[in-house]
This record gives structure tokens, sequence and C-alpha cells, in this order.
């Protein structure tokens, strides 16, 4: 029956040549636009003084509570507070500083601590470390974790999307802080077990393995199909099934071995620059804050690109100004001159869209309900577990934005015209 | 912050390359080594036949896109599918206008007043070959026999000898004449496009890895042709002979592969198009055992496509009962 009802697809790799290229540091931009958002999700205020100098990682604002700071992701000045609107965040105030040349990073390990499940939890929620994957806290996601029953720990560095190989380019660099992080997130969580999946060829896992032979025991590898979504794929590897998994960044286990070994606080990010106006497609790190135009023109351009998206082709958001500051959750950007964008014809019934439904929902009748206009009973079609991946509209032969559809669908649930016809029999 | 440099576009950024004109394209490859196997039996006539349906529709579609002031639909390919599988349903001596009607009611009665394309409730190839079967009965199941190797003339009326096929052998009852090879190898009279088994699995195996056809519908739908077949013999020489011949004798296996999966008319969850198979299958097989004609396979379908909604959206209820029933208690 499994065969039957297959979901997830294969979407064709886009990643080269920026996954073969090692992550590089972008130099500093002339401002940094920093969201005052803590990393417990409140709003911050500034606590440091308009045109006085900051350090790198010092505190520059703060929500009031116990944990939640927001951290200079550089030394210079700060020049003020603007309120801008961020397609990921609404209208968000930022402080803006005017970055000032340092010298190279230097930090210092403070020796690690047996440190207990509690502390560790407090010290991601305190350093404002976020998962790039989804864009909630660490902490939450190890607190949450540990309510659950058989919890299986797995740094998500499978890119499963066409063009990111941000989370390949961390381990290929970093594997085994990764590890280390991930082996402090599974204390935290209060399990033993903990992968790293990765989606590669067998070449170029048997090179992961023997890179890290001694550094990272080799069964915490674990290869997934590489299929889109990595939800599916890594939840369907047949040892982990019965397991209650929970997806980490692999830069959020970095960024908790970095807050634990050296205090540091996650203020930057390694995002994937590429598409087909990028000369020069590679991995760059990025201080949060920088705005987006800066690691374009850091990359090169060959073409003034007409599209520039945050995210990655599946799922990203097109912005339209250049100076969007990155923040944290954001592993790719992708300027293109063309887009492929089918004419819409209506839909033929092919039913690729239930086919290639992870949540197995029937896209197509979310959407032609609510194209017609009959509310009745759509709850029923279960909207609410849409995920937002993308594939119905990625498969749909007639080009129409499903997704969009099936999340407008999800979003409007509570709205009076969805209560029309409830009650009535099925 | 404001000013906007950049073009807005939505999600997903990337499209699979399949469109509908691929899939109708992949259906039209697939029809035509049908076609050049009738020829190879019965001459140029069949292939006049084929193109004269082809023809009709795509004329039909476009005049009914300029009546309804809509963009043309005729790029996308449908409409010639629909018109091939008309022209590949009828007798190689059919007078050329029997599949232009067949097209031209399938599109202007069919297919345009319900919306146009990929918005028709009933199959149009269907119902097209439904009308004419009813309205000109005299044209259809007279079959000349392939054996004779001449070509048949092009005029629009022949005169050549009449031969049972097997589909009246069945329905008179009694001893078939054809042996199994013959009925694989198609060389028994028979519909222009419907007799040439072994291309037809081809076609079908070829649809398949396109993913153009669904193995969903196909086959349950022969696995019940097969089991009725089985269950209730037709002919005396038993329940694999019985088999065989129903499954390769009118239009049955034809109609399994290409009238069956027609995407906009059937189901599209897959327990929906499991159902939608097995009351094909069914209906089919009642069609043929209690039907006026030898071949009711097309009546079937329009019968069936009437449940496919009802079909798709029990399907996905029966698996995610629960989650629903928990959602009209909350």
């Amino acid at each position: 029956m499994s065969k039957l009802t297959k979901t997830g697809i294969k979407i064709p790799s886009l990643k080269q040549p920026a996954d073969q290229r090692p992550v590089v540091d972008i130099p500093l931009p002339s401002r940094l636009f920093v969201p005052l958002i803590a990393g417990d999700g409140g709003a911050c205020q500034l606590i440091a003084n308009e045109n006085e100098t900051v350090q790198k990682c010092a505190v520059i604002a703060t929500s009031g509570t116990a944990n939640g700071f927001v951290y200079s992701p550089a030394s210079g000045v700060l020049e003020g507070r603007q309120t801008v609107f961020h397609p990921l965040l609404g209208n968000v105030p930022c402080a803006i500083i005017k970055c000032a040349k340092t010298k190279a990073d230097t930090r210092k390990k403070v020796p690690l601590a047996s440190l207990s499940s509690e502390e560790i939890i407090n010290l991601a929620f305190k350093k404002g470390i976020i998962d790039e994957l989804d864009g909630q806290p660490l902490a939450k996601k190890l607190s949450a974790c540990r309510k659950s029953k058989n919890p299986v720990l797995i740094a998500d560095g499978s890119d499963s999307e066409p063009y990111s190989s941000s989370s390949w380019a961390v381990i290929n660099q970093w594997g085994g802080l990764v590890y280390k992080g991930l082996k402090l997130a599974a204390i935290a969580a209060g399990t033993k077990n903990y992968k790293i999946g990765v989606t590669l060829d067998k070449n170029r896992f048997a090179g992961l393995l023997e890179k890290y032979r001694q550094a990272i025991n080799p069964s915490v590898f674990i290869k997934a199909d590489g299929k889109y979504p990595a939800s599916y794929d890594l939840g369907n590897l047949k040892h982990l099934k019965k397991a209650d998994i929970c997806r980490l960044g692999v830069q959020a286990c970095l960024a908790l071995y970095e807050a634990v070994a050296f205090n540091r606080p996650q203020i930057d990010c390694v995002v994937t620059v590429t598409g087909d106006c990028v000369s020069n497609p590679r991995n760059v790190r990025a201080p949060f804050g920088t705005p987006v135009e800066h690691l374009l023109n850091f990359c090169g351009l060959s073409d003034p690109p007409e599209y520039v998206i945050i995210g990655d082709a599946m799922t990203g958001l097109a912005i339209q100004s250049p100076d969007i500051p990155i923040v944290p959750g954001i592993t790719c950007l992708i300027a293109m001159k063309n887009r492929v964008q089918p004419p819409a014809h209506p839909c033929i019934g092919c039913g690729r869209c239930a086919a290639a439904c992870h949540a197995k929902l029937l896209p197509y009748e979310i959407m032609r309900r609510l194209d017609n206009m009959q509310y009745e009973r759509l709850d029923y079609l279960l909207p609410e577990e849409c995920d937002g991946c993308g594939v119905c509209s990625y498969v749909c032969p007639s080009g129409l934005d499903v997704a969009d559809k099936v999340l407008e669908a999800r979003d409007s649930l509570g709205n009076i015209f969805m209560k029309w016809g409830v009650g009535d029999e099925l | 912050m404001s000013y906007k440099k950049y073009k807005f576009a939505r999600a997903p950024h990337l499209r699979h390359s399949d469109k509908p004109s691929t899939m109708c394209a992949d259906v039209l490859v697939a029809l035509t080594p049908l076609c050049i196997f009738s020829a190879v039996y019965y001459g140029l006539r069949p292939v006049l036949l084929v193109l004269t349906g082809l023809g009709s529709a795509v004329l039909c579609e476009t005049i009914g896109c300029l009546i309804m002031r809509r963009k043309p639909t005729v790029p996308d390919g449908s409409a010639a599918v629909t018109g091939a599988i008309i022209g590949l349903l009828v007798s190689p001596i059919s007078p050329y206008w029997v599949p232009a009607a067949g097209a031209a009611f399938a599109i202007l009665v069919v297919k345009m007043p319900m919306g146009g394309s990929g918005r028709n409730v009933f199959n149009p190839a269907a119902a097209g070959l439904s009308a004419v079967t009813l309205c000109f009965p005299g044209f259809f199941f007279r079959y000349p026999d392939p054996g004779t190797g001449l070509p048949l003339p092009l005029s629009n009326t022949v005169n050549v000898a009449v031969v049972p096929s097997p589909a009246s052998q069945l329905a008179s009852g009694g001893q078939t004449l054809y042996s199994p090879i013959t009925l694989l190898l198609g060389g028994f009279p028979g519909p222009i496009g419907a007799t040439a088994i072994i291309i037809l699995i081809a076609c079908a195996l070829y649809l398949l890895i396109r993913r153009t056809i669904s193995p969903h519908i196909t086959l349950p739908y022969l696995a019940v042709c097969a089991a009725l077949a089985c269950l209730f013999p037709r002919v005396t020489s038993g329940a694999a002979g019985s088999v065989m011949v129903e499954l390769c004798s009118g239009y049955l296996l034809f109609c399994g592969i290409f009238i069956l999966n027609d995407p906009v008319t059937a189901p599209r969850h897959w327990l929906g198009r499991i159902g939608y198979g097995v009351l094909a299958g069914v209906l089919v097989m009642l069609t043929r055992y209690f039907g006026r004609f030898e071949e009711g396979a097309c009546f079937a379908v329009l019968l069936a496509n009437a449940f496919a909604t009802t079909l798709d959206r029990l399907g996905w209820y029966a698996l995610n009962l629960r989650s629903i029933r928990r959602r009209r208690q909350s």
C-alpha cells in the first residue's frame, strides 16, 4: 500500500557550483539593519544610545525578560532606529549600525562544563538561537522535544530544496562542531538518539565519512533519498518510522555549540547566493542585518536581476526592495533573470497534486471549492494540515497556484464564510 | 527601504516541465502506432478516417472558442486526442462523415457547453461514440476481414464482405473462431485501433512510464473485467478462453487505456480511481452481457463518469474518517 500512496517528489538539483565551494566570510557592509526582535520572539527596546559605539556580540536591545536580548552582529556606531518592512517579519523596528573596520574575530574558549538540560535550553534562549529550518527559537523546539516519548534529533543537512546548499556547506566545513552542537541539543532534549541527515551521492557520502572518521561516529550520518520536502523524506527512513522526529538546522546546532563553548550569540548565518544572474554562486557567511544587495554585489551580478528571492525556489519570497536585511531563517538568496510561469490552464484533473502531497490532502478539491465559493465543509478537507511546501503547485501541469489556494483556505478557517453548511451531512 | 527594484512573484519559482499539451502529445504518440498497424492491414483508409475525426474535432473546438469568445484551446491537444480516439474506434469501412459527426458531437455538445477544456463532466470521446452508435447503428460493428491483405478503397462508402468480430461471436454465444495468438497479434476484425493488442499493451506501458495514465484505474478495470469473464463465460472454450476473448474483443482494452484515463473526467485520488476502475469494469461487462450492442464500453464510461466526483471524495473521506470525525466533534 505504501507504494500506492507514495508522496514527495524529486526536484532537479541546481546547487552547483555553490555546493563545491567553501564558505567565505563577507566583508562588512557600510550599515547593518538589525531587527529588534529577541530570540524568544519578544519585541525589544534599544538600551544603547544613539551615536554610541557598540562592540561585536554586545547587547544592544532587550525585551525586559530574562532571555530577551538582541546582539550587535558587528562593531560600529549605533546610528538610530528605523521601522522597515520585512517580508518575513512584517513591519519591524531595526537598529541601524554603521560598521567599523575591526580585527579578525578572536574567540576565547570557555571550558565546557557538564551543563544540564535546562541550562542548555536557557542558554539557547539567551543567545537568541533561531533554527533556520522554520524560524522557530531552538530552545522552544528542544523544550517541546523533551516532552515527546521517543524523540530522535536530526540535524537536517539534506538541503532538499533545489538551490540551497548552505547546510551541506556548514557540515562540510564545520561538521565536527555541528556534531558537538547536536550532542548538546540531545542532552537538552533528553535523548540519546541523534543523527545528521544528508543527501549525497555514494562517492561524496563516502568522502564525508572519511573526512570525519575520527571526529564523528559514522553511524550518526544518515543518507536521505533527496526527496522534497525533507520532513517527509527523513520521516520515511525505515529505522525512524516510529520515532518522534525533531529536525534541527545544522546552523542552529553550530550556533548552540558556539554559545556553549565560546559564549557567543548567534549573530550571523550562512547563505547560499545563487541564481542565473549571479556570476559567482557560493555560500557566504553574513552577519544578520546585511542588506540583500550587499550579498548580491559581493558574489557579482552577470545581469541585473528581475526577481530576487529570499529562501529557496519552492517556498521563497520574492522581494522588491534591495535593502531587505538578512535575518535568521534565511539560508538562500536567488537572483533570477527569468522565472518560469506557465500560462494558467483550467485544472485538467490529473491528480498529481494529490499524489505528491505529503500531508495527503486534496489540493485540487480545496482550490475548486474556494474558487466556486463552496465554503461548506471546506474544513473537512483539513487544509490546516498544509505546511506550504509548494509541491502541488510545482507538479501542476496546468500551471495553477494550487499551494496559494490551500494556504488561503488554511488561513481563512476561522472566517465566518467557512461556517456555511456546518452540521450538514457528508 | 520602500523603493521597489525587483518584480514580485509567488512561490514556487520553479515548475515541472509537464503541461497539458505534453500529456496530450504523449497520448497522440501512443495512438500513432495503432493507426499505422491498421494501415498495414487496410491501406490508407483507416488513416484518413482518423484524420477526419481529428480534423473535425479541432475545427469544432476552434468554432466553439470563437463562439464563446475564448482564447483558442486547440494547442493543448485535447481536441485532437478526442477526435483521434473517435476515429480509431470506428469500423475501417465506415463513411468518413461518421467519425466527423462523432467528433463534432463530442466537442460542440459535450465539451464546449460545459466550459471547454478541463471542465467537461463526461468524456467527450465516449459521448461522441455513444451518439453515433445510437444514431447510426448500421455503420457500426460491421468489420471487413483483415486477412484478405487488400487495401480498402478510399471512396466514402465501401462494399466489401463483412465478417463477424469476436465481440459479435461472444454476443451470440458458442465457440469463438479466433485463436489466442490471432487475438494477440490483432489479425481479427474490429475497430481501427482496438485490435492490435500487443501494441495496445506497449502503448499502455509507455503512458504508464510517462505518468500520463494511472495504473490505479486501468489495472482494477481489467481485473474486474477478467474476473467477470472468468465467472460468467460466454464461450464454450472455458474460463481462460473467455477471459482472453473478452479482453481482446471490441474496444474494452482500448477503453481501459485511453478513455477511462482521461484525467478531466476520472477521479484524482488513488482510492477513488480504484473504485472508478472497478465500477467501469462492472458496467462495461454488464453492457456487454445485457446491452443491445456487441460493445457498449462507451455507454459504461459515461455512466462511470457520473460517479467520478463522488468516488473521488468518498475515497479520500474513507482514508481520513478519523480526522474528519475529530473535526466534527471540535
